[in-house]
C-alpha cells in the first residue's frame, strides 16, 4: 500500500511538473511557449491518466496497467527487503553527508576523505587499503585534474566565511 | 595512387606512429573517465601542436578523438555509468549483460564493433571524398528539422512496456531540454535566476546522474557486486562478443552508415546518433522489441559501431566546407590552421596528403585502441567481481567530477537527476525517453525556428530528403502504435471483459 501510494504521489509530481510548466510559460511570447505547450498539455494529459490509473490500482485493487517490462536496466528487488531499505537509507545517509561536506569544505577536499571514510567506517577496510585508495583519488585530483586540466574547484562555504 | 602509397610510407615514420600512440593513449583515458570530454584535452594541446609538423599534430588529435568512444563503453558496461556521451545507449543493454555475468562478452562485442565502425567509417570517408560536396549539399535546414523528427519520435519506442509513463518522461525530458534562452525570441526560460541556466541544464550531469547514481544505489543495497553470478572473465568471451559482430553483420553495417551519415551532419553529436541508432535498430531488428534493454549484445554492437564511425563522419564537413562537426572539430580545425593548412577546395587541391593522412590515422587509430582495450578487458571485467562496498565510493567520486563542470549548480542538477532516476527505477518508469527527448527537443526546435524563418511557405516539406525522413518518423510511429494498441487493447480487455 505504501509503494503504491509512494507511485501515485510520483506520479503527481509529473502532473505538478507539466501545470507548473505551462502556467510559468503563459506570458512568454507565442514563439518561446509554442513547444512547451504542445509538451506540456499532452503531458498534463497523461500524468492525469496515470495518476487516475494509479488511484483505481490503490483504492479497487484494479490489475495495473503497465506489468509488462520496461526497456530500462531493472533494479535488485532486494531494495524492499528489511535489510535492503536499511542499506538504502544507509546510503542516502552517506550521499547527504557527501552533498553537505562538498558545501562546506569543497570538492576538492571532501572527495578523498569521502573515499577514505566510507572505505573504513562502512566496508571496514583495513586503514592501510583506505589510505592507499585516498590517496589514489587525492593523487588524480590534483595531478592531473588540478595541474594539468586547470579545473577550478569550488570553493567550501566555511572557507569562504573564514575568509581563506 | 602513387600518392596514396607515398603518403602511407611517410604516415609510418618514427614520430608520427609515437604521436599516435600517445594519441591513443590520451583518447583511451579520456573515453574511460566519465564527463571528461577531448575540448579540454585539446585546448592543452594546440599550443603544444605548434612544436610538431601537420603529420605529427594530426596523429595525435586525431588519435585521441578516434578511440574515446573505444573505452567510452568500459564504464557503461562494467557500471552504467556512460563514459562518453556516444556510449549513453550502451548502457541500456551492456549493463545489464554484466549483470548476468557477461561483461567480458559485452566489451568484446562493444570492442569489435568499435573497431568496425571506425575503420569502415575511415574508408567509406576516403571513397566518399569525391562526392563530399554533392552529399553535404543535400542538407538545409528542413532536412535537420526532419531528422531531429524522427530522433524526438523514437520516444514511442523506448517507451516500450509502459507507453504512458514513458511518454510523460519524454514530454518532460523534452521540457527539461528547453531551458535557457528560446533561439527566435531570446525569451529566458525557465532560469530562476541562475545564470549556469542560460545555456540550459548541464546533460553530462543529467546523464550520469539520470544512470549512474541509481545503480550506484542498488550496487550498495544489494551489497554484492555488479555481477550476479559468479564471474571468470575469460578470453573466450571476449572472442564470442566479437564474433557477435559478425553474426549481427547487417545491424552493424547499418549502425557503422547511420553513424558516418549522422556524423556528417554539424551538430548532431552528444550521443544524439547512438539513440537515434540504437532506437531504430530497437523499431526494425527482428526479435528487438522483446530482448533489447535486457541484456541483448545487439543493443551494445550498432551504438557502438555507430559513435565510432561517427569520428569519420564528423571530418568530412570540417575539411571539405570547414564546417566543424563539433566543438572538438572546431578545434582541430585551429590547430590544423596555425600549420597553414585551410579546409575546403584548396586542402584537396594542394594538401590531399592531409586528407589521407587523416584517413590513415582514423584507421591505424581505430585498430590500436581496440587491441589496446581488448588486452586490458579481462582484467576490466574482474571489476565487476569486486564488492559493492568499495566500489561505491570510487564511482560517487567519479560521478561528481564527471558531472562538475565549474559550477556548484552542475552537482545539484547531478544529484537532483539521480535522485529522480532513482525514483523511476524504483515505480518503474523508463529512464530512456526523458534522457533522449532532452537531446533531441532543443534541436528541433532550434531547426524548426530556422526552417519557418528561411521558408515563408510549407514548400520545405515536398524536398525529397525531408520526405523521407517524415515517412520514417511515420513508420516508427506506427510501430510504437502497435504497442500503444496492444496497451489499449489489454486495458480495454479489462475494462470489457470478454
Amino acid at each position: 500500500m505504501k509503494f503504491k501510494l509512494a507511485s501515485s504521489l510520483y506520479t503527481a509530481l509529473f502532473l505538478f511538473f507539466f501545470a507548473g510548466a505551462l502556467w510559468t510559460s503563459k506570458d512568454w511570447p507565442w514563439a518561446a511557449r509554442a513547444l512547451p505547450w504542445f509538451l506540456a498539455i499532452p503531458g498534463l494529459a497523461l500524468s492525469s491518466w496515470q495518476l487516475g490509473s494509479d488511484f483505481l490500482w490503490l483504492f479497487k485493487k484494479a490489475h495495473k496497467e503497465d506489468e509488462g517490462t520496461i526497456m530500462d536496466i531493472s533494479v535488485s528487488s532486494d531494495a524492499f527487503t528489511p535489510v535492503g531499505l536499511q542499506r538504502t537509507r544507509k546510503i542516502f545517509c552517506w550521499i547527504g553527508a557527501f552533498i553537505i561536506s562538498i558545501w562546506l569544505l569543497g570538492l576538492l577536499i571532501v572527495s578523498p576523505l569521502f573515499v577514505l571514510f566510507f572505505l573504513l567506517f562502512e566496508a571496514r577496510e583495513k586503514w592501510w587499503v583506505a589510505m592507499l585508495y585516498g590517496t589514489a583519488v587525492v593523487a588524480f585530483m590534483v595531478g592531473f585534474l588540478d595541474q594539468v586540466l586547470h579545473v577550478p574547484w569550488l570553493p567550501g562555504v566555511l572557507f569562504t566565511a573564514l575568509g581563506f | 595512387m602513387a600518392e596514396a602509397a607515398s603518403v602511407l610510407y611517410s604516415f609510418f615514420t618514427t614520430t608520427t606512429l609515437l604521436w599516435l600512440f600517445i594519441g591513443v593513449g590520451v583518447g583511451l583515458i579520456i573515453g574511460l573517465l566519465p564527463g571528461l570530454g577531448t575540448i579540454p584535452v585539446y585546448g592543452i594541446l594546440i599550443p603544444f601542436t605548434l612544436h610538431l609538423n601537420v603529420l605529427e599534430t594530426i596523429a595525435l588529435m586525431l588519435g585521441i578523438k578516434g578511440v574515446t568512444d573505444t573505452s567510452g563503453p568500459i564504464t557503461s558496461v562494467l557500471f552504467g555509468i556512460p563514459g562518453q556521451s556516444g556510449a549513453q545507449a550502451t548502457v541500456l543493454d551492456g549493463y545489464p549483460m554484466s549483470q548476468k555475468g557477461e561483461a567480458d562478452r559485452a566489451l568484446g562485442a562493444a570492442y569489435m564493433a568499435s573497431l568496425l565502425g571506425g575503420c569502415i567509417g575511415a574508408v567509406v570517408l576516403a571513397l566518399s571524398i569525391p562526392f563530399l560536396r554533392a552529399i553535404m549539399m543535400i542538407f538545409g535546414l528542413p532536412e535537420f528539422f526532419a531528422l531531429s523528427v524522427v530522433g524526438i519520435v523514437l520516444v514511442s519506442i523506448v517507451s516500450s512496456g509502459s507507453m504512458v509513463k514513458g511518454l510523460m518522461a519524454g514530454c518532460a525530458g523534452a521540457l527539461l531540454g528547453l531551458v535557457g534562452q528560446n533561439p527566435q525570441t531570446a525569451t529566458i526560460r525557465w532560469d530562476f535566476g541562475q545564470l549556469f541556466l542560460l545555456d540550459g541544464l548541464p546533460r553530462v550531469a543529467i546523464f550520469v546522474g539520470m544512470f549512474g547514481i541509481p545503480e550506484l544505489i542498488d550496487l550498495f543495497v544489494k551489497g554484492t557486486s555488479v555481477s550476479d553470478v559468479p564471474f571468470f572473465p575469460s578470453f573466450k568471451k571476449i572472442y564470442e562478443g566479437a564474433r557477435d559482430c559478425f553474426r549481427n553483420w547487417g545491424l552493424l553495417f547499418f549502425g557503422t552508415i547511420m553513424g558516418l551519415f549522422l556524423g556528417a551532419i554539424p551538430g548532431l553529436g552528444g550521443g544524439r546518433i547512438s539513440w537515434i541508432c540504437y532506437g531504430l535498430a530497437r523499431a526494425f531488428a527482428k526479435g528487438a522489441a522483446e530482448t533489447f534493454g535486457k541484456g541483448d549484445v545487439r543493443g551494445v554492437i550498432v551504438p557502438e559501431a555507430a559513435n565510432n564511425s561517427e569520428e569519420p563522419g564528423m571530418v568530412i564537413p570540417t575539411m571539405a566546407f570547414g564546417i566543424p562537426g563539433s566543438p572538438t572539430m572546431a578545434m582541430f580545425l585551429v590547430a590544423l590552421s596555425l600549420h597553414g593548412i585551410q579546409p575546403g577546395r584548396t586542402l584537396f587541391l594542394e594538401h590531399f596528403d592531409v586528407v589521407l593522412t587523416i584517413v590513415y590515422v582514423l584507421f591505424v587509430a581505430n585498430i590500436i585502441g581496440a587491441a589496446t582495450c581488448l588486452l586490458f578487458t579481462k582484467q576490466l571485467s574482474k571489476l565487476t567481481s569486486v564488492k559493492a562496498d568499495v566500489l561505491v565510493p570510487m564511482l560517487l567520486v567519479l560521478i561528481v567530477l564527471a558531472a562538475y563542470q565549474s559550477d556548484v549548480g552542475d552537482l545539484v542538477v547531478l544529484f537532483s537527476s539521480g535522485f529522480m532516476g532513482w525514483l523511476m527505477t524504483r515505480f518503474r518508469w523508463p529512464r530512456a525517453p526523458l534522457v533522449l527527448a532532452l537531446v533531441m527537443a532543443p534541436m528541433m526546435e532550434q531547426y524548426y525556428v530556422l526552417t519557418a524563418l528561411r521558408y515563408e511557405t510549407l514548400e520545405w516539406l515536398a524536398r525529397p530528403i525531408v520526405i523521407v525522413f517524415l515517412v520514417l518518423a511515420i513508420l516508427i510511429i506506427l510501430s510504437g502504435i502497435k504497442q500503444l494498441r496492444e496497451w489499449i487493447e489489454k486495458v480495454c480487455g479489462r475494462l470489457v471483459p470478454r
